[in-house]
């Protein structure tokens, strides 16, 4: 009797403790999308949730030229960010997860220890060279500078993924007379997709979300990055924040990769843990 | 596919590769040999020769005395005894220990509690930890901005207290010097602890069910099980999570900027948004350089032990 009632409690306790951790993680966002829906005569009235659609917010974001460049420039960024670091990522993976040579761990651990660096200690260096190259001010300048970010983490999980597969297929096609290339492509790609999806999902979050370099090596409202864009809309004065239109753009963009997470939530999790955990 | 979290988690410089068979002679044979290194090239090319490259340009700006603009006169290590006499450097390392400290504590606790219960096989869980892990796809800008928003003593959960007839309730600890940091904690742990959740579900996923079995018919009890089987196995698990959220708090910039912008004054700087102001607003090239370098030795102090235990582990299993 006393042990059920024991039981009882403990599982209403971890039920609570779930709902308040649910609650913890929802309300923020929750919080930020009523209020892009609210008239800004509302916006100051707390209210938990919304009684009447408004959407002066994002007819306002969305008839900024600006915040559109910026969006155009997210997009673009972020998609070659992706291309380029899955195919330069694949191509090394590939030599380093099949290939027996001296040096090899030597080569993943450097790999691996780039990612760890913090950005600021490059940020000089690359700001002179962005500008050397005359990309200063320009998308491509961004997307030189997040793959020094991106391709490490994305040749690690590769690189654990491609040792997995199993090593007949290969010989097989080997034996077959493929060149490398050719098993690479119709042999390995197939089977690796699934991680190159994980890969390209968590290069796309990283360049999506940049906001150091982004922040540095742009100057002009139309060459920006929306997370910049987001950082440096303002009011009147600094004491009056548009928070309506603020919430509005972060909804924006954020609501794409938030429904991709959920999406994907299995391959996201698989894909980091490929890197962090060992069993 | 179904990977199954061990052999999923093996690092990749453990064995399972092919041999290249380079016994045909001539130019193709040599080719066939020199392939990996070829591919490989362009990819190592550019990681190591930027990344390495410029770090070292940054060592060597902190060595001379630019200001607006990179100016080759070295004056030795002055600006990094200029940099620890600067109360505002010290302030930022100083909310630095106190941020990492309390975010990397809080996201294990957290991380560590919401995996074990959603390891009990209750109803929903893929919903639940697709709920948990949502805040990792936003950017710390709208974490910091919607954060912003809610903390805001005149508007956001000050205003809902009062409203709710908490008439006395004041939580200003966004303007607030000596709480402000907090806030930071706040914003961050939200953000990140679903994803060390993530890490220790793989993990506990990963743990020997036949040892568990065997524990229950002895009569263990599940407290017991998680003390003495599960949690000891999770170690490595534990020790990623650390190096990765020290990381995620040492490089800490865009929360900053968006919640607190630093202030109030510059009470709530991190490290990253001391370099940024001194490298390219202030016009204080080399005292910016040189925090650089200070912050990338404290990653290396906390990353080499990590690398070199990873490595040893390696050569011993």
């Amino acid at each position: 009797m006393n042990r059920n009632i024991m039981r009882i409690l403990a599982r209403s306790g971890f039920s609570l403790l779930v709902v308040l951790i649910l609650v913890f993680c929802l309300f923020p966002f929750y919080y930020a999308i009523i209020t892009s829906f609210k008239s800004s005569s509302e916006l100051f009235q707390a209210s938990y949730w919304v009684n009447q659609l408004h959407f002066d917010n994002y007819q306002h974001i969305l008839g900024q030229e600006t915040f559109i460049h910026s969006l155009f420039n997210s997009v673009l960024v972020s998609t070659l960010v992706v291309g380029l670091s899955l195919l330069l990522g694949l191509t090394a993976s590939y030599a380093l997860g099949r290939f027996e040579f001296r040096g090899r761990s030597t080569v993943l651990m450097v790999i691996l220890a780039v990612s760890m660096f913090p950005q600021v200690a490059v940020l000089s260096g690359l700001f002179e060279v962005i500008r050397m190259l005359g990309l200063y001010n320009n998308p491509f300048g961004l997307v030189i500078s997040y793959m020094l970010f991106t391709l490490p983490f994305t040749v690690w999980i590769l690189t654990t993924f491609m040792q997995q597969l199993p090593k007949e297929l290969e010989e097989a096609a080997i034996v077959d007379g493929a060149t490398p290339w050719m098993t690479l492509v119709r042999v390995m790609m197939p089977l690796l997709w699934p991680a190159l999806v994980t890969t390209g999902m968590l290069a796309f979050i990283a360049a999506w979300n940049e906001f150091l370099f982004a922040l540095t090596f742009t100057l002009t409202d139309d060459q920006r990055t929306v997370p910049v864009a987001i950082a440096l809309i303002s009011g009147a004065s600094q004491y009056e924040l548009p928070w309506g239109i603020i919430m509005a753009a972060s909804v924006l963009v954020t609501l794409p990769l938030v429904i991709m997470v959920l999406f994907f939530q299995r391959r996201i999790v698989s894909g980091l843990t490929a890197g962090a955990v060992k069993g | 596919m179904n990977h199954s979290h061990s052999t999923l988690s093996r690092s990749p410089a453990s064995s399972g590769s092919t041999k290249t068979s380079a016994r045909q002679g001539g130019l193709s044979g040599w080719l066939a040999a020199q392939l990996p290194k070829l591919v490989m090239a362009p990819t190592f090319v550019i990681i190591f020769v930027c990344i390495y490259g410029y770090i070292g340009w940054t060592f060597l700006l902190s060595l001379t005395g630019s200001r607006i603009l990179p100016v080759w006169k070295f004056v030795g290590f002055q600006q990094y005894e200029k940099l620890f006499e600067n109360e505002r450097w010290m302030v930022s390392l100083q909310n630095l220990v106190i941020f990492a400290v309390l975010f990397i504590a809080l996201c294990l606790l957290i991380g560590m509690v919401l995996a074990i219960l959603l390891d009990q096989k209750i109803r929903g869980e893929g919903f639940i930890r697709s709920i948990y892990l949502y805040p990792m796809a936003i950017s710390f800008i709208v974490t910091g901005t919607a954060w912003k928003w809610l903390l805001n003593p005149s508007l956001g959960l000050e205003k809902l207290m009062h409203d709710w007839g908490f008439e006395s309730f004041t939580f200003d600890w966004l303007v607030n010097p000596d709480m402000v940091v907090y806030t930071l904690v706040i914003a961050a742990v939200w953000q990140s602890s679903g994803f060390v959740m993530a890490l220790f579900i793989a993990g506990l996923r990963g743990v020997d069910d036949e040892m568990i079995k065997a524990a229950r018919l002895d009569g263990a009890s599940l407290p017991t099980i998680y003390r003495r089987i599960v949690l000891p196995s999770l170690k490595p698990v534990f020790f990623s999570c650390v190096v990765i959220l020290a990381h995620i708090a040492i490089k800490s910039f865009d929360l900053v900027a968006a919640l607190t912008g630093g202030g109030p004054g510059y009470a709530s700087d991190l490290p990253a948004n001391f370099m940024y102001a001194h490298a390219f607003t202030r016009g204080q090239m080399g005292l910016g350089a040189a925090s650089a370098m200070v912050m990338l030795g404290g990653v290396l102090a906390i990353l080499i032990p990590y690398l070199y235990s990873e490595l040893r582990g390696k050569r011993h299993g």
